[in-house]
Order: structure tokens, then sequence, then C-alpha cells
């Protein structure tokens, strides 16, 4: 990172956290990078969790017990920024049946409802096209919170702010992989620049398809997904059942309509009004 | 036998949609304060549009009308700074709102509106003290005569933004019942005419003025409403809209907001005129009016709540697994 002088912008912390209005220059492009969470070879260990729970310093979630499998985390939320998600697919005799894990993550939308919404420019997309919350900013308004299309983010009890997957913003800048793929024992959480992830995932999947697994595939790359997701996904089942949507769209696309018809009420109401008033004055 | 109690099956859940059940989106999490900001709102900028087209068009007898929208439109927008700031996780934060200038999101473009708005109100009740008998030093009141007449128009533009921006705000979420059609957003803004008329008509009966050149453009509103409501309910289709037809919203969706706040002053208005502008009559229609522009705000808002946590709202039908 300290390399030729002028690659970095100088930091300017202090102004930052006095001044609100303060601006920092943006850094240069780095190479964009993602999430490749293969659900067929995690073994639902929840290292990924734990690890992310360490190293992002973020408090315990209690002891839930949700009654829905060996899963207690249940969500994503504020203090919950990897969640392993356990699928038991038995039948009521046990006969037959099968177990599916998948390590949950914020999917760093190409199309962020999160950071559209957010009134304050706390949410940015940084120089590794992954997107952050800067919690100096952040003014907890939870708008966000509602915007997500994957019920990723959320506001924090502790701290009252808006928080989800930083992507190990800290450690990236270090050249050092994110703390739950570091964590992962069996390689299911793979890190990487997105473009040769993606390729990687397609190739698992047709590996996968030609040993009989039919009902696998890569979920994330599609731009049906908020224009394309920098968290991808090798799934052996429909996305639904593991609670991810097979679209969506943004909130952004409702703002003109909305807007035109909003303006179109309005001016008509107030046309009518003025017109009713005109009429009684000269009466 | 086995004296060993069989171990129950495993917890399989084909008929609970997405994963067990679990809920796909994060609620937002946002309380009650929320929904009196967006009702005065509502009622604050379109009481200031009538005020201001009753200066421009309204001759003499438009001046109890103008003196009216400003007083309601400045006590309405009065308590929203103190809803606005409480309702943020960080409120000592509050200005974070306008470190920039960010039309994609409506929650930006809406503090800049209410910056600008509220100034503008302030003004134009400002104006109406000016030419009263009110005690005011003489240079208060010399600026109370000149500024809001320079602000009148962009202050009214700036108004009709503010009154139902609200609703563009919701539909701008990831939400089910608030962002699967645009049509919140002119929803909004039909309840925030009706409701501002209702709440200057209310005040005219209450001073004993002649109203009846709100009776027009109030009557148009809630038939907007009734459209719009109708068609926002049908293009929802019967998942989306589940958080509105059963529990807790339900009697403040259509008992509320379709009887009391459409359905009633609908039928008042209709009565023959002597009846119609009755005080007791008027007074009736404007809280029954108020009343159901409350209730709309509140059944959406909380059913949004119910429907970012209902699974197969979000997913679709063929979310079950």
């Amino acid at each position: 990172m300290r390399g030729a002088p002028g690659e970095e912008a100088p930091l300017r912390t202090l102004p930052a956290v006095t001044n609100p209005w303060a601006r920092a220059q943006p850094r240069p492009a780095r190479p964009t990078v993602g999430f490749l969470t293969d659900s067929t070879i995690c073994i639902g260990c929840k290292a990924c969790e734990v690890a992310c729970k360490q190293w992002n310093r973020l408090p315990a979630d209690g002891n839930n017990w949700l009654g829905i499998s060996y899963d207690n985390t249940g969500h994503l939320g504020g203090d919950t920024w990897r969640h392993v998600k356990f699928l038991e697919q038995f039948d009521a005799s046990r006969e037959g049946g099968r177990w599916l894990f998948v390590s949950d993550v914020c999917k760093h939308c190409e199309d962020a409802g999160c950071m559209n919404v957010c009134p304050t420019g706390a949410i940015v997309r940084t120089e590794f096209g992954t997107v952050l919350v800067q919690d100096d900013i952040c003014n907890g308004c939870g708008y966000c919170v509602g915007a997500c299309p994957f019920g990723v983010i959320a506001r924090s009890e502790v701290d009252h702010g808006a928080h989800k997957c930083t992507h190990c913003y800290d450690r990236l800048q270090i050249d050092e992989q994110p703390a739950c793929a570091k964590a992962c024992p069996t390689g299911s959480i793979a890190f990487g620049p997105l473009d040769e992830l993606a390729e990687r995932g397609r190739a698992r999947v047709e590996e996968l398809r030609r040993r009989g697994a039919s009902g696998a595939q890569l979920w994330g790359d599609s731009p049906e997904l908020a224009e394309g997701l920098h968290s991808l996904f090798v799934l052996s089942d429909d996305a639904r059942r593991h609670g991810l949507p097979v679209a969506a769209r943004t909130g952004r696309h409702n703002l003109l309509p909305s807007y035109a018809g909003h303006l179109a009420i309005g001016l008509a109401w107030a046309a009518l009004s003025a017109f009713s008033l005109h009429r009684r004055a000269r009466r | 036998m086995s004296p060993r109690r069989e171990a129950a099956p495993p917890v399989a859940h084909p008929d609970r949609p997405g994963y067990a059940g679990q809920p796909v989106l994060n609620a937002p999490p946002w309380h009650h304060l929320i929904i009196w900001y967006f009702f005065l709102g509502g009622i604050s900028g379109t009481a200031y549009v009538i005020a201001v087209l009753a200066r421009w068009f309204g001759g003499a007898r438009g001046r109890p009308l103008a003196r009216a929208g400003h007083l309601v439109s400045a006590a309405a927008i009065a308590p929203a700074p103190a809803l606005l700031i409480l309702d943020l996780g960080r409120p000592a934060r509050f200005h974070h709102m306008l470190r920039l200038f960010k039309p994609l999101s409506p929650m930006n473009l809406g503090s800049w509106a209410f910056t600008g708005f509220s100034a503008a109100s302030a003004l134009g009740a400002l104006r109406t003290l000016s030419h009263s008998a009110a005690p005011l030093p003489a240079l208060l009141r010399r600026a109370g005569r000149l500024v809001p007449e320079l602000l009148s128009l962009p202050g009214a533009v700036v108004a009709l933004f503010f009154s139902g921006y609200t609703g563009t705000l919701l539909a701008a979420t990831a939400v089910p019942l608030w962002a699967r059609t645009p049509l919140l957003g002119p929803l909004f803004t039909a309840s925030a005419a009706a409701t501002g008329g209702a709440a200057v008509q209310g005040v005219l009966a209450v001073t004993g003025d002649d109203g009846a050149a709100l009776e027009l453009p109030e009557r148009a509103a809630l038939a907007a409403e009734v459209a719009l409501a109708a068609t926002w309910l049908h293009r929802l289709g019967p998942v989306a809209r589940r958080p509105l037809m059963s529990g807790r919203q339900r009697g403040l969706f259509w008992g509320g907001y379709a009887g009391a706040g459409l359905a009633l002053p609908l039928a008042l208005s209709l009565l023959p005129g002597d009846l119609r502008h009755r005080r007791s009559v008027r007074l009736v229609s404007a809280a029954a009016t108020l009343a159901g522009g409350f209730c709309l705000r509140a059944a959406v808002v909380r059913g949004g709540e119910a429907s970012a946590l209902d699974p197969e709202a979000v997913l679709g039908a063929a979310g079950g697994g």
C-alpha cells in the first residue's frame, strides 16, 4: 500500500470526525473483489461467524433458541455479518434426506439499495468495489434497513448505528483476505478478484452437474439481482429455499414514476384550488 | 421394548416458505413518531399552498383562508424537527442529513425540502401575524410583510413536494407493501391535500368563516384517494397486501381510513348546502378526514414492517420449501 509517492491520498481522519462536511479524496481504484461461497463443501462449523465476530469485535447474539434447526443465529443483522444457514431437507421418516449449509453475507450489490437511499452519504463504494458504512458519518436513521433487498444491513442495539459486513476493509488495505475466508477450514468461502470468482463458480457448477447434482447453480451474477452481486454462491437447490430471492430490484426504480404521480396529483389539486378560490372571489 | 423415548422426527418445514419461515428482509426500525411526522408534514405543506393560493386568487373573501392556512401550516410543522430527530438512532448527528445534496435518496431530498419549507412556513405565519394586531417589534413586522411575498412561489413549490414525498420515501425501499408499486407517492400526496384542506376547513368552522371555496378541491382529493388506493391494493396482489387485510392493520386501514377518512367525508359532501355548511357537519367532516389520514399512514408504516417480515411476500408464491 505504501508504494510510490502520490499513490495514496494522505489520511485525514481528524477532520472527518470533527467536521461532517469534510471530504476525503477518493483512493485510487483497486481490482474489484468478492466472495464465492460454495455451499456444497460447507460443513456448517460456523468458524466464519466466529472469526467475523472476533475480528470486527461484534457482540454475541445471545442464546436465542429458534427451534428451526441447530442454527440459532437465524438472520444477518447489525451485529451478525456472517450467518451459516442449516437447511434440513428430510421427510418425516428421515429416510433419504440431506443437510444443506450455506454461509450468508452482504452481497455488496452493483445497485446497492442501502447506499442509494442513505441520506447522509455514510454508505459508500470503496476502491475495492465493496459497499462500506462509514460509522463516523451514519446517524442511525434506519432507512437503509428496509431498503436492502436481502435483509443484510440493520441497526445495532449497542451503538444505534447501521452496520453490515465491511468485507474486512481494514484487512483489504493491507492485502489480507477477509477474516471469514481466512478461517474457513474447507475452502467453502473463497475470496479474490470478482471476475475470477465468477469463472471459478461457473466451472464448479458444471462439475457438480456432471457428477449428477442437477440442482446445482451459481447464484448472484444475474443482472436481475440488483444489477449483479459481488458475493456469489454455489447452491444445490432453488435459491428461494435458502431464503434468497431469484430477482431483486432496488426501490430506485420507483422514484421517477412515484414523483411523477405526486407532481401530477399535486399540481391538479393546486390548479383546482386556484380555480375554486378565484370563482368564489368574484361571486 | 426399549424404555427410551422415540426421538422426535427432525424439523422439516415443507410448508414454511424460504429458510424455515425466517424473514428475508429486516424490518425498518422506525417507531410511531415517524407516523406523526408523515401526517403533520402532509398537512403543513398543503395548508401552506392553500394560504398562498388564497392570497393570490381569493380576493377579499380569501383572507380568512390565507390566515388559517398559514397558521395551520406553521402549527403542523412546529413539532416536526423533534419528531424527526428523536426517531434517529444517533439524534446528535441529525445535521449529517445536510452534509450533501443527494436526490437519489428521498430522505436526503426531503431533509432539504424540510429545511427550506419550515422557514417559508414560519415566515408565512409571521406575515399573517404582521397584518394582525399581534404585538411585534416594528422591524419584524416589516420583514414579516415583505419577505413572505418573495418566498411565496418557491415556498409553494417546495410545499407541494414536501407534502407527499414521504410516499416516495417508502416506495424507494425493498418492502413489498411499499415498493411493489410506485403508487404511494401520489396516494400520500392526495391524502395530504385532503387532510391539509380538512385542517384549514376545521379552523374556519371554528372561527365561523366561509370555507366553501375549499369544497371542490377537497372532494377531488378524496375521489383521487379512492381511485389511487383501490389501484394500489389491486396491483399489490393478494400476498403483498396481506398486512392490510388481516391482523392489527385491518381496522386502521378499513375502518379508520376507508370508512372514517374517505367514505364519511365523501358522503357528508353530498349533503345539501344548508346542512353541509353547518358548523357541526363541517367539524365532523374535517375531524374524520384528519383521523383517516393518520390511520392511512399508521396502517402503511406498521403494515410495511409486517410485510418485510413475510418471506412469502418477498420471495413470491414459489418460495415454498
